[in-house]
């Protein structure tokens, strides 16, 4: 039984060593070199590890505010109507990115507009629908009568979103802002497309490997990256956890 | 006309076509427990909905508290209701639910209030509960400590007793009717289930179809029910159906019936006021006797008519038995005349 049991363990287990933690261990074995640890010690490196963070953190926002009213017409409809809002809200999807980063430069460069604006705006628009599904998902399923009992106790609905709405769909925003913020945080060849000199440090990362042939200080710049987002995956999984029955 | 919480005049309301509210007009007077019943689809909930201002009425005028209360949105007005779901905000705590109005109305002393709100429901020391972990009951008193804490006028409560089971039932059934008349507020509940209506109200609106078929104390209800409707409705009952000539009436099918009764009626019976084995009276044969605890049933065939019968279970009836010939006789004031 228990040697049974052990057999079932083993190919997941040898997937994990191989392809999971032997790339990290050659990873880390290579950040923690002469070149890695130089690279990290650059200032140019921390802004843009600073530029990533605020750019993730301002599309992030940016696309909440404009997923939520989004996702709450969506919820409002009928069945049928939903199904094909949400069909088009994925549509996107159906093509590569970089058609439509294609696509969304061709509209940009005859407005002459191509600065850290523009590229936050074609994040934005890249990552509308990982924000708009979670949300929506949560928005369904709040139950109507919550928000007329708040209406009914003298909440205008002004209050009733912030005081109920908003609370109950908690789970929704806080897996729409994680599913844009990581990844957003790592996005390359995407904002140097749009606006060469904001490049993130997901382009940085590219241009060690790539470009400059100095794979150890690219490990070390993505060892810290990685480090960042396991610990804001972490922080929402205690964050959910901590939900509980909603 | 100031000791009117909430009259409704001419108040129509459609839906798709379908008229769920049609015509309605009633007067609730302050501090009154008015109940509005009827069966399901009758456009009692919506009628409450219109009061509460989640639904818009047609045409017609809802005042509260002599305020026409055309386009006033919920949150303006004064009237609190329990839903029948309860409806309590999974993301705050009991004491935060019953807190909720208060704090948007900036009340002082929000925690005593909540504290003597939830005494008066017996939820005492559930402050800090969530309400996912309460039972059905309890959530039942929160949404009702909720609702009275903010001291509005007219409360509403929609089939609020539903969802539990008998006994907890009965038991606020009770708690309902003594809060009412400490608080002295005026109570708009809507029910289906007539032996409530019946036992808690002051007066009672039959509904059916959109229309309110009577108004009345819950004796007058009973007694006195205006319609076949609501004779049906509230509780059982034999009817028969005939012509009377100021003195008899005779029946469609053959009986003569002594009552004061003229041109096309249909009288009832109702089965508590039948007597078995009275002497004179119409001979019938048992079908079926069902026992019932406190009460026994028992069904007779006189000729092609079914009659029920009701009586205590005080063991006159015990040697009644299935297929025996027995008379079945009434005296003549409980024969009710309703129109035909």
């Amino acid at each position: 039984m228990k040697g049974r049991f052990l057999a079932l363990l083993l190919p997941p287990t040898a997937w994990l060593a191989v392809f999971l933690l032997l790339p990290t261990a050659v990873l880390a074995a290579a950040a923690f070199s002469a070149d890695g640890l130089q690279a990290l010690g650059r200032a140019e490196t921390w802004l843009l590890f600073w530029r990533s963070f605020w750019i993730a953190a301002v599309s992030t926002a940016a696309c909440l505010a404009v997923s939520y009213p989004v996702a709450y017409f969506i919820a409002g409809c009928a069945p049928k109507r939903r199904n094909l809002l949400l069909f088009l809200v994925v549509l996107p999807f159906w093509t590569n990115l970089l058609v439509r980063t294609y696509a969304l430069k061709f509209c940009l460069d005859p407005l002459g507009w191509s600065d850290t604006g523009a590229v936050i705006f074609a994040i934005v628009q890249n990552f509308l629908p990982f924000m708009i599904l979670p949300l929506y998902g949560s928005i369904e399923k709040l139950p109507r009568r919550l928000l007329e009992a708040s209406q009914d106790l003298g909440a205008s609905p002004a209050r009733t979103f912030w005081k109920v709405t908003v609370p109950l769909t908690m789970p929704g925003i806080a897996a729409g802002c994680i599913l844009v913020f990581i990844p957003v945080l790592g996005i390359f060849a995407l904002p140097e497309f749009i606006h060469e000199p904001t490049r993130m440090i997901g382009g940085q990362i590219n241009l060690y490997f790539m470009k400059l042939s100095n794979a150890k200080a690219g490990a070390a710049l993505t060892l810290v990256l990685m480090t960042l987002t396991i610990t804001l995956t972490w922080v929402y999984s205690r964050f959910k956890k901590s939900e509980g029955l909603v | 006309m100031d000791d009117l919480d909430v009259t409704l005049r001419g108040v129509t309301k459609t839906f798709g076509g379908r008229r769920a509210v049609d015509d309605v007009t009633l007067s609730i007077r302050r501090g009154e427990f008015f109940s509005l019943l009827g069966p399901s689809g009758c456009g009692k909930t919506t009628l409450m909905r219109m009061i509460a201002g989640f639904e818009s009425h047609d045409s017609g005028a809802i005042t509260l508290g002599g305020a026409d209360m055309a386009g006033v949105p919920p949150h303006r007005r004064d009237v609190n209701m329990v839903f029948q779901s309860y409806a309590l905000f999974p993301h705050l705590s009991v004491a935060e639910n019953v807190a909720f109005g208060l704090r948007i109305a900036k009340s002082d002393d929000v925690d005593g209030r909540v504290a003597r709100a939830l005494a008066k429901v017996n939820l005492a020391g559930y402050e800090k509960r969530s309400p996912t972990t309460l039972s059905g009951g309890e959530q039942q008193r929160v949404a009702l400590a909720r609702a009275i804490v903010t001291g509005p006028r007219v409360l509403l409560l929609d089939e609020p007793l539903s969802a539990l089971d008998l006994k907890l039932r009965k038991g606020l059934q009770e708690e309902l009717r003594r809060l009412q008349r400490e608080l002295a507020m005026t109570f708009v509940f809507v029910t289906h289930d007539q032996e409530e209506a019946l036992a808690m109200s002051d007066r009672i609106a039959v509904m059916n179809r959109g229309r309110v078929e009577q108004v009345g104390s819950p004796e007058e209800i009973y007694e006195r029910p205006a319609t076949r409707f609501t004779a049906e409705f509230v509780g059982s009952g034999n009817f028969f159906e005939g012509t009377g000539d100021g003195r008899n009436v005779r029946t469609t099918d053959g009986l003569t019936i002594e009552v004061a009764a003229s041109g096309n009626v249909t009288l009832l019976v109702r089965p508590e006021k039948m007597r078995l084995n009275g002497g004179t009276g119409f001979p019938a044969r048992v079908e079926e006797v069902l026992y019932q605890g406190a009460s026994m049933s028992i069904i007779l065939k006189a000729g092609e008519r079914r009659l029920l019968v009701e009586d205590a279970n005080d063991g006159a009836l015990a040697r009644v038995r299935v297929g025996e010939t027995t008379t079945v006789s009434w005296r003549p004031e409980d024969v009710l005349v309703l129109p035909r």
